[in-house]
């Protein structure tokens, strides 16, 4: 624990020193030279700063590698161990990343110590430039060590953005300071001399740091939509409150700054002991209020970078309702509304931006516009909300996949049948006792609630509908199991529709991954054929089956060169599966022998009237996506001749469109 | 020395620095990538006669060509998991065995060139 | 101490009490909490992010804790999101995998499961 917190405090001080060095050799270079007495003074003391924030870069840089060393192993002696010292610097990014920057930070340190007097303007531009560029890259580079390095596709955009962010906050933040003390200095009465000088300096100043606070918003933007991504990880993980704690500093500095800029900023110029001096002291305390703002913003930061980003913790929703388009109940007139509000708003929206620049009148028109766009907002929206629950948001840890659903549907025939009913209609024999009539499961409305709603549910039951929760009976695990089951069940009930003719690009139904082994052979998953085969699941029951397995065990050729593959799962469990098949018809596809009981329990959900009598034969063909296409049982013609399977495989080979695979995790 | 020259000639050696890092980033690269296709090829190419031990499912037998269809765990140093034919040694090896049989062969020779030389069935799958 | 230092060491302190779990098991091949029916060869485990060799690691334990698997569980080389380990044939029983794992963005996260091999 105070390991830790030693250890974000060298991070913390490391960051600071870094982003103080590159502000001030960056304001150095902006303000330019003068030789007035007072400035000179300053820029000594700014000197002797920079000496202080080189020491303390390399020193908290070095226990940060030695509190690095300690986490990555787990053991706090490590943190005095050389060895791992070594190891980590030598064997991880974290280590290559710290041996480049530090190896610049030394340069950059020494430039410091070592400066000679400066003889003429090359060298003054000289060593303030090199300043700012060994600081610069070495603060930069530290978006490779961060969560940025781990984005993953778009890692280097996502760690470039991150390292301009840096670049953008020294050069702002970093200035601060200096102008802060230039000011100081310059708003004293002996310190008169550098007054023009220091009012030159915080107008270019001014500018710059306009430039850099929008390129931090810009790219700070950027890097949330890469490590938060949606509104649920924002305001429902701890990542995403530290983002908004982090936010709700950077909202003072602004109002702070723009104060600066707009009210004393053109004062500073004015006479001298009224108007200007005042002014200057005045803006001396807000500009080192705003560094100190950003300090603990600093602060907030290096918190975040130790905490899982948003996009993988599991958010907790916080509030009571979200909005859900298109809502899981249907409410009349949804989408009239809808439509109205969102123009009625949209006018506002406009009338807003009219206002704002127009001038005319600007209280009356901006108050009227924004009245209009909150009874537009008013009339669109109340439809779409829909009750919320903490953990709405939860995606499913267990994949959506043939064991999990397979465990699900077992489940559910001990806990819930009684009441939904065994096929999942909701008229179960205990249901006529209960306040509400039990929901209809294999309704297509089920599956647009989010997993997590069903979870939720699941867990702390239906106040006042007589479902119980069952969060004391089902461990966590087995809740996600019967989620799984629920959303296949919902998908069943739309793939009634599934035929044995595929439908040309409209991939909807997602498969469930399945994993299987033949004999001692090594196993596989459905996913393993993503992006490159087709496969044709078949459900077999033996004697029936038979003359079928024969048909397609002599296409096998022909399947296989036209880009699909065959998997066999018996419906009978699969003991001795293969010696029971026996020599002829020669069958050299797999025949699943471990396995095949959850693969039958969770696709024969996708067949008509797979609950009252199990299917004997159904063949599936599922696309390269991982999405189910078509359907077919021996009563359907079609595919009787190898011909019409090979004309659906030709249909799907054929498609070029590319939906986005098939997802694993039910939402 | 001038304090700007000094800074200029470091700025050089930095650039230099840099320019040898990217290229030998690549060429270690290159080299990586030469190495895998490398030992790809080593495995399946080694000139020495090599013996495994390995368990697979009996999926056809075909006396008129000498040869067993099984399926078959990972082959370390040759293949993967996968459903083969392999020639036998002798057809005495495969008197008796059935699909379905679960057995466990040691498989001989110069890859691809092997042949089974012994079987020993374990049951049934 | 200045007002920021303290706002900023109250900060450090709130963050010091909780660590962060990073790379995430994507999932796991045998899945966890599974029964298998053949001994698998080897235990593989997907995660989210890339993951450093160098600090990755997995073992594989019986019920009675004595170390299983063939010493070889590292990062897949071919696949820096992938943690694998190989078996040699197992006799029926509970087994556990418990591995600890270094991300690429520096952050440490270990966890375990179970599998069971039916007799
Ligand atoms: C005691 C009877 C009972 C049992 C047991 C029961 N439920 Fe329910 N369930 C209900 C009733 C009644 C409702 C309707 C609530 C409503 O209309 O507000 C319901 C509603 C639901 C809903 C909400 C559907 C929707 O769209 O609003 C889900 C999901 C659900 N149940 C799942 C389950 C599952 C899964 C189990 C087993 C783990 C289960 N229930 C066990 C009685 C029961």
């Amino acid at each position: 624990m105070s390991m830790t917190a030693l250890g974000l405090c060298a991070r913390w001080t490391h960051v600071g020193a870094g982003v103080f060095l590159v502000g001030t050799f960056a304001f150095l270079l902006l303000a330019g030279r003068s030789d007035r007495l007072t400035v000179v003074a300053w820029e000594r003391r700014l000197t002797r700063w920079t000496r202080w924030a080189a020491g303390l870069l390399l020193l908290s840089g070095l226990l940060s590698l030695s509190y690095q060393a300690a986490v990555v192993t787990g053991r706090s002696e490590d943190a005095l161990s050389a060895a791992t010292m070594l190891r980590v610097a030598g064997a991880t990014q974290f280590g290559t990343v710290w041996l480049l920057r530090h190896g610049l930070l030394l340069l950059l340190a020494g430039l410091i110590l070592l400066r000679e007097r400066e003889e003429s303007g090359w060298d003054w531009a000289a060593f303030r430039g090199e300043g700012l560029l060994l600081g610069g890259t070495g603060l930069g580079l530290l978006a490779w060590a961060g969560h940025a390095a781990a984005v993953e596709p778009g890692g280097l955009a996502a760690a470039g953005a991150d390292a301009l962010h840096l670049l953008a906050v020294g050069v702002w933040l970093g200035g601060l300071l200096p102008l802060a003390l230039l000011l100081r200095a310059a708003g004293q009465e002996v310190g008169a001399d550098a007054r023009p000088f220091a009012v030159l300096a915080a107008r270019s100043f001014s500018q710059i740091s306009l430039i850099a606070v929008l390129a931090v918003a810009a790219t700070g933007i950027w890097n949330a939509s890469n490590q938060i991504g949606n509104v649920a990880s924002l305001l429902g993980t701890r990542y995403g409150h530290l983002l908004l704690l982090k936010l709700g500093l950077f909202v003072p500095i602004l109002a702070l700054a723009a104060v600066n800029r707009l009210r004393l900023l053109p004062a500073l110029s004015g006479e001298a002991e009224t108007v200007g001096r005042p002014a200057m002291r005045r803006l001396a305390s807000f500009v080192a209020l705003e560094s100190a703002l950003g300090a603990a913003i600093l602060g907030v930061v290096i918190l975040m970078s130790v905490t899982p980003p948003g996009r993988h913790a599991e958010p907790w929703w916080p509030l009571p309702f979200r909005f859900a388009y298109p809502p899981p109940h249907d409410v009349a007139g949804a989408g009239t509304r809808l439509l109205v509000g969102s123009q009625v708003a949209l006018v506002g929206v406009l009338g807003l931006v009219a206002g704002w620049f127009l001038g005319w009148r600007r209280r009356l028109v901006v108050g009227v516009a924004a009245a209009v766009l909150v009874a537009g907002l008013g009339v669109a929206l109340p439809p779409l909300a829909v009750e919320a629950y903490p953990t709405t948001y939860r995606r499913s840890p267990i994949p959506y996949q043939a064991a999990s659903i397979a465990d699900g549907r077992h489940l559910y025939a001990t806990h819930c049948a009684a009441c939904h009913g065994r096929t999942a209609e909701g008229d179960g024999p205990d249901a006529a006792g209960l306040p509400r009539k039990p929901a209809n499961l294999s309704d297509p409305h089920v599956g647009r609630h989010t997993a997590g709603d069903l979870f939720w549910w699941l867990t702390r039951g239906i106040p006042g509908s007589g479902m119980s929760g069952f969060g004391d009976r089902l461990s966590e695990a087995e809740r996600w199991d019967v989620v799984n089951f629920l959303r296949t069940v919902s998908a069943a009930g739309r793939a009634r529709g599934l035929t044995a003719v595929v439908e040309p690009d409209r991939p909807w139904l997602v498969a469930p991954d399945f994993t299987y082994a033949v004999g001692p052979g090594a196993s596989r998953s459905l996913k393993d054929y993503r992006g490159r085969r087709l496969v044709l699941l078949v459900l077999f029951t033996l004697p029936d089956s038979r003359p079928r397995l024969g048909q397609l065990a002599r296409n096998y050729d022909i399947l296989q060169t036209m880009g699909a593959d065959v998997v066999a799962a018996p419906t009978d469990g699969g003991d001795q599966i293969i010696s029971r098949l026996g020599a002829s018809p020669r069958i050299l596809f797999p025949v699943v022998t471990d396995g095949a009981r959850e693969i039958v329990a969770a696709y024969s959900l996708f067949q008509p009237a797979a609950w009252r009598s199990p299917p004997t034969h159904v063949e599936y063909l599922i696309d390269r996506q991982g999405y189910l296409r078509a359907r077919w049982t021996p009563d359907a013609r079609d595919w009787a001749e190898a011909t019409g399977l090979l004309a659906e495989i030709q249909q799907l080979n054929q498609e070029t469109i590319s939906v986005p695979p098939a997802e694993e995790h039910v939402h | 020395m001038r304090l700007w020259k000094a800074i200029a000639l470091l700025n050089l050696a930095l650039g230099v620095g840099l320019l040898i890092g990217y290229l030998w980033w690549g060429r270690e690269a290159s080299r990586l990538r030469q190495e895998t296709t490398l030992t790809i090829q080593a495995g399946a190419a080694a000139l020495e006669e090599r013996e495994w031990a390995v368990r697979g499912v009996v999926r056809s037998v075909i006396p008129e060509i000498n040869v067993l269809v099984v399926t078959h765990e990972d082959i370390p140093g040759f293949m993967p998991s996968m459903t083969m034919g392999f020639r036998a040694a002798n057809p005495k090896l495969y008197a008796g065995v059935q699909v379905g049989d679960l057995i466990r062969f040691t498989l001989k020779g110069v890859p691809p060139n092997v042949t089974i030389v012994a079987i020993t069935r374990e049951g049934k799958s | 101490m200045s007002r920021p230092g303290l706002v900023a060491l109250a900060l450090l302190l709130w963050g010091a009490a909780w660590t962060g779990a990073h790379s995430l098991l994507d999932h796991a091949d045998p899945r966890a909490a599974s029964t298998v029916k053949t001994a698998p060869a080897q235990v593989r485990i997907w995660f989210t992010e890339s993951l450093e060799p160098a600090f990755s690691s997995l073992r594989v334990v019986d019920e009675a804790g004595r170390r299983v698997d063939k010493g070889d569980g590292r990062v897949d080389p071919s696949n820096l999101k992938l943690l694998r380990v190989s078996l040699p044939p197992l006799p029926p029983g509970t087994y556990k995998v418990t591995w600890r794992v270094l991300s690429v963005d520096s952050h440490v996260t270990e966890g375990d499961f179970t599998f069971r091999v039916a007799p």
